[in-house]
């Protein structure tokens, strides 16, 4: 029974293990500047994926507690951006180490980290706007608005601005990027499980953090009404 | 998405034309806009005159726009919060409410940065080559603003007003809008050609039209207790 309903937990314990052997130990293209730090496709890459997923869980939840005003929604769109927020934390901080080594510098002006800056001021706005509502119907209306305008902020300036202007970034400007290693099968077969892999993980502990939550607010009542 | 049907646009015009009246009556509020662009691009004389570059220009007159636009946003919804929030209420649909506040910050926010050019150009010179470009990007930059700050603001009049909130808010939503202002007029300073800012342009443009739609579409959920 246990197999029947998380499957997908094993799942995925098993590609981010997967990811972390084969991705420290595969074979991967020797490309000059990037050489090892390539294998940072697997990690730093997939963590910004898994925030994508997590702010697009979050923005749907708003829409859905705009529509329904049902509290569920907005615990639901709150902690997918917390859980994003760890994610893209880890992102940035995977970024900075690698372009530290291949770069020269932690931090360079580039659309794609201009992009990344925003979505990570623009959540945390979102949090410290949650923080300063009392009344919790009101809270959750304003933060889920804000939240709508913030994501497609967020999308317009990472799907516009990079076509804009030159990108060192690889995947822009004519940098090698993972398009290039496309042909590559040896860095495909780690990177799509890596994808999968991490999804699921950020996916479980979204869905972890949603049931702690609804169990303290049970547990907050209870005590309330003894 | 049914209450856009019902949008009365005289009453639009009603709500535009009564903002406009209380400026004219109160000029207070515009005057020390008026007043705050003085004084910054003053200091900015005085500080920059010597050492001034063309790009250094640029990047000085959106940062003083940046925070002129924050500062005359702040008082938005004053004249609807409150006690007078429910009058308004009985009055008007929320969208008919946020339209009329669009297109009135849209072309104070306009003026605004034309009135910050003619300023600059007094005190440190014009540098802007294309004219005609560097004005079309002032126009969209009021109207991109507008978009943004107009929500925004409407956000913090609900929680209380409290100022450092509507920029922690709106800062990271205006600067995708900055760097396409910046990268624009940088081309438009060095006298490229049309086709080269076009891009620039329709993207302000879109922008513009985004942040209005989704604006209008969400105040509704906001302005209510």
């Amino acid at each position: 029974m246990v197999l029947r309903r998380d499957w997908w937990k094993i799942l995925a314990v098993l590609l981010v293990g997967y990811t972390i052997v084969a991705g420290l130990l595969g074979t991967v293209p020797r490309l000059p500047i990037l050489n090892e730090s390539i294998r940072n496709l697997y990690f730093h890459v997939t963590m910004w994926f898994v925030m994508l997923f997590l702010f697009t869980i979050s923005v749907s939840s708003s829409i859905a507690y705009l529509s329904t005003e049902k509290p569920l929604w907005d615990i639901r769109a709150e902690l997918a951006v917390k859980v994003g927020m760890v994610t893209a934390t880890l992102g940035i901080l995977t970024g900075m180490i690698w372009a530290n080594f291949t770069w020269g510098k932690p931090w360079v002006n580039d659309p794609k980290l201009n992009g990344a800056a925003v979505s990570f001021l623009g959540y945390a706005a979102y949090l410290i706007l949650r923080q300063s509502i009392d009344d919790s119907e009101k809270k959750a209306r304003i933060a889920a608005v804000y939240n709508i305008f913030a994501f497609v902020m967020m999308i317009v300036f990472i799907q516009i601005l990079p076509r804009l202007t030159d990108s060192l970034h690889p995947g822009s400007g004519g940098n090698p990027a993972f398009s290039s290693y496309d042909l590559d099968k040896n860095m495909r077969i780690v990177f799509y499980p890596a994808v999968i892999g991490w999804f699921l993980i950020g996916y479980w502990i979204y869905t972890l953090q949603v049931r702690m939550r609804l169990l303290q607010n049970k547990l907050n009542q209870s005590q309330w009404n003894d | 998405m049914l209450y856009l049907c019902r949008v009365n646009y005289r009453r639009i015009l009603a709500l535009v034309k009564k903002d406009v009246l209380l400026e004219w009556r109160q000029p207070f509020q515009s005057l020390s806009m008026v007043l705050y662009l003085l004084s910054t691009v003053y200091i900015v004389y005085l500080v920059f005159n010597a050492i001034i570059r063309p790009d250094v220009w640029v990047a000085l007159f959106w940062i003083t726009y940046l925070f002129g636009a924050m500062i005359i946003s702040s008082r938005s919804f004053q004249r609807e919060s409150g006690g007078r929030y429910f009058y308004f209420y009985t009055l008007c649909s929320p969208a008919e409410l946020m339209m009329a506040k669009l297109i009135f910050n849209a072309v104070i926010f306009g003026l605004l940065a034309l009135l910050n050019w003619l300023l600059f150009t007094v005190f440190l010179g014009n540098v802007i080559f294309h004219n005609g470009i560097f004005f079309l990007l002032c126009l969209l930059a009021g109207f991109s603003f507008a978009g943004v700050l107009t929500l925004i603001n409407g956000i913090s009049v609900k929680v209380k007003n409290h100022p450092a909130l509507s920029a922690i808010l709106g800062f990271p939503l205006m600067l995708p809008i900055l760097l396409v202002l910046l990268a624009g007029s940088a081309r438009a300073m060095v006298g490229a050609e049309f086709s080269e800012t076009q891009p620039y342009l329709i993207a302000l443009g879109g922008l513009s039209v985004t942040t209005f739609v989704l604006s209008i579409i969400l105040f509704p959920f906001l302005w209510k207790e």
